[in-house]
């Protein structure tokens, strides 16, 4: 299997400031790689130096196996990149705006645009300034996919789509997959990613701390555990909690293991409420890392 | 191409409406004003006598050639000259700073094209709009001074001062719009630069240094030295090259090679 996106010791400083330091990432054929980390941790500028849209200080960036930056042109007629934030020229129509990005293609994206418009269920006809955030979102969609890149980079895409939009937006995705696309996916929530890529690449401080497969990520998931009780709590502990703190009568842990043992612990009082959620990435950081 | 198509039709209402103001001005000056300057000769330098000299020069206003048809365009050069650079930092400010204003730099940048094909393309589509402009001012322009007995070559060469000083204008503002992180308001700033460069021009007026001219664009291809020596003063039109040279080059320098700002 070849590397689509392969960077080595991939080094980005904004002037003094850091951006990423040796950064080591490889996204293969027909792949879709999660890439997460918090927000301020370097995947966006990891994004944008593989796009050449900043230039980097020091490393090598290759897609398809060319340099980003030497054979920019070239690798940009297959690639889709979707940002956090779309912004357009506003005084423009969407068809415009979508007519004018084809324009820069070696080929014909009617077919494809008027497909993708209608299963996004976009208003082609509607002026940019006019639309709402979710809406511009579907442009950005649109004009990312539209010409049926081999690589798709997307940088933190469903902010602004509603869930129904999202799942949507997921099965393009997964389709332009199957279809041979490749997927960089960036996002700063692990469940977004966990339902759709194979691997994830986690990014902290500018630095790729851990790349692992979503099976192994399965099965050391832990949850976020609050509950409060109607009576005063002893000193809580249950086979698997880390991180216990309690205060005001609510316990808060971190579970890892049989959720029935858990279940059956908490059985024994008499609980007020109970809150089972994700962790952060900062918890899951802590957890794995610490 | 697409890019140039993209701005040419993004500017095209703004620059007719540019084209059209300058030469409703130069009409309003040669066919309006100057008969009544022709007519009220004396009228007009008892009025001026009565002003301090310096306020004269200050408005571009040379009495010694005020009364011939050439002084008179001379003078009016200083307002024509000064829409003529606001309009050409406008079309630079609108087409530089296009992307950065709608914070949209990443959809244009991750295209398939060269930056440096980017930069072309704009600046072919404000040479366009300029050249464009220009021949319309020239149309009206030459035949109203040969009219008046100016020969042809002094004519075109002063109607060419309003194609080259939009041209420096032009640059700088080019520049200023690649280094600028955003252009909050295309008009606003291009008048910023026309009467920066207006203000100048009446300080040449008024100190009568060589030395401060080398300071004021609107200057640099004055039609008064046209009428007065037949052809710009040489070194401030080298000036006026040098800005332009280098100002487009240290654009399109950064405009390659700087960092995208996210958004």
């Amino acid at each position: 299997m070849s590397a689509v996106i392969e960077t080595r010791k991939l080094t980005k400083f904004y002037g003094g400031a850091r951006g990423i330091i040796d950064v080591d990432l490889t996204v293969n054929e027909g792949e879709i790689v999660g890439f997460i980390g918090p927000n301020g941790a370097g995947k966006s500028t990891t994004i944008r130096t593989l796009l050449s849209l900043i230039y980097k200080t020091s490393g090598e960036a290759r897609i398809f196996g060319l340099d980003c930056h030497a054979n920019r042109v070239k690798i940009l007629q297959d690639v889709g990149y979707l940002p956090s934030e779309v912004f357009y020229y506003d005084n423009m129509r969407a068809i415009d705006l979508l007519k004018y990005s084809a324009s820069f293609y070696k080929k014909d994206c009617a077919a494809r645009m008027k497909a993708l418009s209608d299963a996004l269920e976009l208003d082609l006809t509607k002026k940019i300034e006019d639309m709402s955030l979710g809406n511009k979102k579907k442009v950005g969609i649109v004009q990312g996919l539209m010409h049926s890149p081999k690589l798709i980079i997307l940088d933190e895409p469903t902010s602004g789509l509603d869930p129904l939009m999202q799942r949507t937006f997921f099965n393009l995705v997964k389709a332009e997959n199957e279809r041979g696309a490749a997927v960089l996916f960036s996002s700063h929530i692990l469940s977004e990613v966990q339902n759709l890529c194979g691997r994830v690449v986690i990014i902290k401080e500018g630095r790729i701390i851990s790349t692992q497969k979503i099976s192994e990520l399965r099965e050391n998931a832990c949850k976020r555990v609050r509950f409060s009780a109607a009576e005063p709590i002893a000193p809580f502990a249950a086979e698997g909690a880390t991180d216990i703190t309690a205060e005001g009568g609510t316990v808060s842990f971190l579970f890892r293991g049989d959720c029935n043992r858990l279940l059956a612990e908490l059985a024994k009082r008499q609980l007020r409420d109970i809150d089972i959620s994700e962790p952060t990435l900062e918890e899951i950081f802590l957890y794995y890392y610490n | 191409m697409n890019v140039c198509l993209f701005e040419l039709k993004a500017q095209g209402k703004g620059a007719v409406l540019w084209a059209a103001s300058l030469v409703g001005v130069l009409l309003a000056f040669l066919l309006g004003t100057y008969p009544l300057f022709q007519e009220d000769t004396q009228d007009i330098l008892r009025m001026l006598s009565g002003f301090p000299p310096q306020f004269a020069a200050a408005f571009g206003m040379d009495v010694s050639s005020l009364f011939s048809l050439g002084g008179f365009y001379g003078f009016a050069f200083s307002y024509i000259g000064l829409i003529g650079a606001i309009m050409a930092a406008a079309v630079a400010l609108a087409s530089f700073s296009r992307e950065k204003r709608a914070r949209c730099t990443d959809f244009l940048l991750t295209k398939p094209i060269r930056r440096r094909k980017i930069f072309a393309a704009k600046l072919a589509a404000g040479a366009v709009i300029l050249l464009a402009a220009n021949a319309l001012y020239a149309a009206c322009c030459i035949p109203i001074l040969r009219h008046g007995g100016v020969p042809g070559d002094k004519a075109a060469l002063a109607c060419l001062s309003l194609l080259l000083t939009q041209a420096v204008f032009y640059a700088m503002a080019v520049l200023f719009a690649t280094c600028s992180r955003r252009v909050r308001s295309v008009s606003g700033t291009a008048i910023g630069f026309g009467f920066a460069g207006f203000i100048l021009s009446a300080l040449v007026g008024i100190l009568k240094e060589d030395a401060v001219r080398f300071a004021a664009p609107l200057k640099y291809f004055d039609p008064a030295d046209v009428f007065a020596a037949g052809g710009y003063g040489a070194p401030y039109a080298a000036t006026g090259a040098a800005i332009i040279l280098a100002c487009l080059l240290l654009s399109a320098v950064l405009f390659c090679r700087k960092d995208a700002r996210a958004v």
